[in-house]
């Protein structure tokens, strides 16, 4: 379990080639402009659906609990990033079957899906800010910003999807095509237990008990407080870090144990398409 | 229009791509018949254009001008009709579905053929028992090796019984065992049934063995066609030998007129050149120059001359010969 | 003939069996087709319930979320496998043999389709048993009729978007992927499309999906006639031209799409 440090630099190599390929497969097959479109059209109608069922419902597009949608659904985007980190696996294995010079390059396999997570986390990012500014100036939400807050949610951020990574990759090495209904379903997941478009105490009891003990809960309300528009929570944020990065170590652990069974099993290049 | 004289003729066929704005020629203008019942061969180094005459014979791309006909129907308006006839098997294609087993994926390609699953699975059980892949039946594909893969390929390549079979390179990367035993059944199979097979290749012992006729293509172009004893009877003019030499310096360039190097490959510590010479008279200058260099002799043999070596007369360079 | 049309059928079966055998043996694909997906449609009850909506519009979402199942699998799992199948090498193999492209379209539909219903009907009971949601069967036959009518009319139009992959790959992968939640928008898969305005429902009522949502909410939601857009006859009616229609566009659109592909020698093309 030790990490040799001696290798740090295969590590960072890897995670920065890794990073620069994420950004080039995903933004390559198109125009700079048409790319700037895609990245900001489907965070849009997904906020343009609740802002309609929300007027259906109430008649108007303002009003505290539509606050509440707007930035937990902007928040969403960016965890995400983590869950969608599972393509990693299907695309190296399935679509440009690179796992196997991946994996014997020097580096580990992990730094290569942390690189690609960052990819994504920095697109996703950026298609939030879109997304608030938008707010900001077309729904005229009332948007403040905490910096301090709003940097140490997002490196908050950063670690939980580098989390949801390693975990929901851990078990895409052992799905073929499952692993797209993986990011489906753990999508949502964390949009019920997760905050993101009402608040927990909307739930019945027993899934309330889920909700509240999801740290991202605690990081959805970070972030909307980080836009003033909600208080700060009574969080002591070394505790947080702490805690997350216990859990990233877990994580860890857990990553290169299915790695470890997905070598025995023979089952790290084995396609699994149908 | 349907002919049944051959079992494909081309005419003048030129295929182009696009790569970063460039236009690419990657066939000049081939035109070729091959009869019914024909191994006929087609030679080449890579790029050379093998695979994209294949792919336009099978259907799979449209020439950029000029006319071809497979069993008698134009590739471009008879496309169906040619598919009831024909198959393609390239080396290390990776068809199937990694989720099926090795009969389960070949039978669902008998399917798309609408054979019944009961001749189908007889079919496939015989292939499978042919190519020693009888207890691979039930293995995942994915979980196959190199060898057994491209096996799996060829039989589904023979699953639809086809008329003509085009075969893209399929020994290569195989080792020289399962190569000799696709050859071997490839040579039974063409008699047994009647079929024809259009072979691409860039091994000269399986161009060599397998085929009746060859066409070589060099830069999208057939520069020549025959059959292997025609095209090394056109090597009989030169004098090829072969020369084991102690201490060849690695640098050094034969630069004499009438005297070309085809290989040079090292063994056991000396290195064995194969040479053309125009004359045998220009034998006694290469020596002179090559113990000027202190390159000794070892020994010194008279060849009859290859496909290879009527390839490299042809083309004017090598090529691997490695893999068969 | 008859020869031609077994070998079809056979055709289908032989694709549609790849899609059955993998529920058994991608491991987990089941439960996550089965369990997972009803979070997501149980995230839009409860916030309906946030902003106090009444109990119909969480069968308005349960109706959505049934539907949406199909939706993705004609996306995901028939118009973009294309992509799936010439990121694996399978897709120059389609284009060698004598049966339809639209038989081993039709084989992913109707294999996916098993998977698909499985999913569609645990989102269902889990909905009306976990929530409690208020249904009423008013018209049997018309929600079935309405339920057949526009998954022909979906399959259909899934097949002509398979066409664009024979020609491109990534950017129709990434096309597919964009056109996702902009759907999910238009077609009121979580609202009544009617509340979009007449002009953008009526444009949106071009997606077999739309008028299906409208009718069959108009039908299994305690008056939900209110909730309509369209008359259900007249939806019926429009889905049973698109149902004709969009496999006739289909079939040109594939041939099209083939010629251009071969003219452009990108059928065999892996990685692009």
């Amino acid at each position: 379990m030790a990490i040799d440090f001696s290798s740090l630099p295969a590590y960072l190599r890897k995670f920065t080639l890794s990073l620069w390929a994420g950004w080039k497969i995903t933004s390559n097959w198109t125009e700079p402009l048409l790319f700037m479109v895609y990245l900001i059209v489907k965070p849009l109608s997904s906020v343009l659906i609740l802002i309609v069922m929300f007027y259906v419902i109430t008649g108007k597009f303002t009003g505290e609990q539509l606050l509440f949608i707007f930035i937990g659904n902007a928040f969403f985007s960016i965890i995400r990033s983590g869950i969608s980190s599972v393509w990693v696996i299907t695309e190296d294995r399935e679509w440009f079957e690179t796992i196997k010079p991946i994996f014997i390059s020097p580096g580990s396999y992990l730094s290569h899906i942390l690189g690609r997570t960052s990819a994504e986390f920095l697109f996703s990012t950026f298609s939030s800010f879109i997304l608030l500014l938008a707010g900001f100036f077309i729904l005229k939400l009332p948007l403040g910003i905490n910096l301090h807050l709003l940097l140490s949610t997002i490196i908050l951020t950063l670690i939980i999807a580098s989390i949801l990574a390693l975990l929901f990759c851990s078990v895409a090495l052992f799905v073929g095509r499952g692993g797209e209904f993986l990011v489906e379903g753990a999508s949502g997941f964390l949009y019920l237990f997760s905050g993101i478009i009402f608040p927990p105490s909307t739930l019945p009891t027993f899934l309330r008990i889920i909700a509240e003990a999801n740290p991202i809960t605690h990081l959805t309300n970070l972030f909307r407080a980080s836009l003033k528009v909600s208080a700060i929570p009574q969080v002591e944020f070394w505790k947080f870090y702490l805690l997350s990065l216990i859990i990233l170590g877990v994580s860890y652990f857990i990553f290169n144990r299915a790695l470890k069974l997905a070598l025995k099993t023979g089952m790290l290049d084995q396609k699994m398409g149908h | 229009m349907k002919n049944n004289n051959y079992a494909v003729k081309t005419i003048d066929i030129k295929r182009t791509f696009k790569k970063s704005g460039k236009i690419i020629d990657a066939l000049k203008g081939i035109s070729l018949t091959v009869n019914r019942g024909e191994f006929f061969g087609v030679l080449g180094r890579n790029g050379a254009g093998k695979t994209t005459f294949l792919k336009i014979l099978s259907t799979l791309l449209y020439p950029t001008s000029g006319q071809a006909w497979v069993g008698g129907w134009d590739v471009q308006k008879d496309g169906q009709n040619i598919r009831e006839i024909i198959n393609l098997v390239s080396g290390g294609e990776e068809s199937g579905y990694g989720i099926l087993n090795v009969r389960e994926n070949l039978w669902m390609f008998s399917q798309f053929y609408g054979i019944p699953s009961s001749i189908a699975l007889k079919r496939i059980d015989k292939y499978l028992e042919m190519f020693g892949l009888k207890d691979q039946a039930k293995t995942r594909v994915s979980a196959l090796s190199t060898g057994m893969r491209q096996k799996m390929n060829l039989i589904r390549g023979l699953i639809n019984n086809p008329e003509i079979l085009f075969l893209d390179e399929p020994t290569v990367g195989l080792d020289v065992e399962s190569a000799r035993q696709i050859r071997s059944f490839l040579k039974d199979w063409i008699k047994e049934n009647d079929r024809t097979i259009i072979l691409t290749t860039h091994y000269m012992l399986e161009a060599d063995e397998l085929s009746e006729r060859l066409a070589i293509i060099e830069g999208g172009e057939i520069i020549a066609l025959g059959t292997p004893a025609e095209f090394k009877g056109l090597s009989q003019t030169e004098h090829f030998y072969e020369l084991t030499l102690n201490n060849f310096p690695e640098s050094l360039d034969i630069n004499i007129e009438g005297v070309q190097l085809i290989s040079k490959l090292p063994q056991n510590g000396n290195t064995v050149l194969k040479i053309r010479l125009k004359e045998d008279s220009l034998l006694s200058q290469l020596l002179t120059t090559l113990n000027q260099h202190d390159a000794r002799l070892k020994l010194l043999r008279k060849k009859e001359p290859t496909l290879e070596d009527a390839f490299v007369n042809l083309v004017g360079k090598s090529i691997d010969v490695s893999g068969a | 003939m008859l020869k031609k049309i077994l070998r079809e059928l056979r055709a289908i079966r032989g694709r549609a069996y790849v899609r059955m055998v993998s529920i058994r043996r991608d491991l987990l694909l089941l439960p996550f087709q089965v369990i997972l997906p009803v979070l997501a449609v149980a995230a839009y009850i409860y916030l309906y319930r946030f902003i106090g909506a009444p109990p119909e519009y969480g069968t308005l979402v349960l109706i959505g979320g049934v539907m949406t199942t199909y939706w993705l699998n004609v996306l995901w799992s028939m118009a973009s496998q294309l992509y799936w199948e010439r990121m694996m090498g399978n897709l120059q193999i389609y284009f060698l043999v004598p049966s339809s492209r639209m038989s081993i379209l039709l084989g992913m539909a109707i294999g996916g389709m098993y998977m698909t219903s499985i999913r569609a009907l645990s989102t269902l009971i889990v909905g009306l048993v976990i929530f409690r949601l208020p249904i009423v069967l008013k018209n049997p036959m018309v929600a079935i009729l309405l339920f057949f009518l526009s998954l022909s009319a979906l399959y259909g139009m899934g097949m002509l978007l398979s066409s664009v992959f024979l020609v491109w790959g990534r950017e129709a992968w990434h096309l597919s992927s964009l056109f996702q939640e902009p759907i999910y928008l238009l077609s009121g898969f979580y609202f009544p499309v009617k509340s979009l305005g007449a002009g953008l429902a009526t444009i949106a009522s071009l997606i077999p999906v739309t008028l299906a949502l409208d009718g069959m909410r108009q039908i299994l939601i305690p008056g939900g006639e209110k909730l309509g857009f369209l008359p259900v006859w007249i939806s019926i009616l429009i889905l049973a031209v698109m149902a004709l229609v969009f496999p006739y566009l289909a079939y040109y659109g594939l041939n099209y799409m083939e010629r251009l592909a071969k003219k452009e020698g990108r059928i065999t093309t892996r990685w692009q």
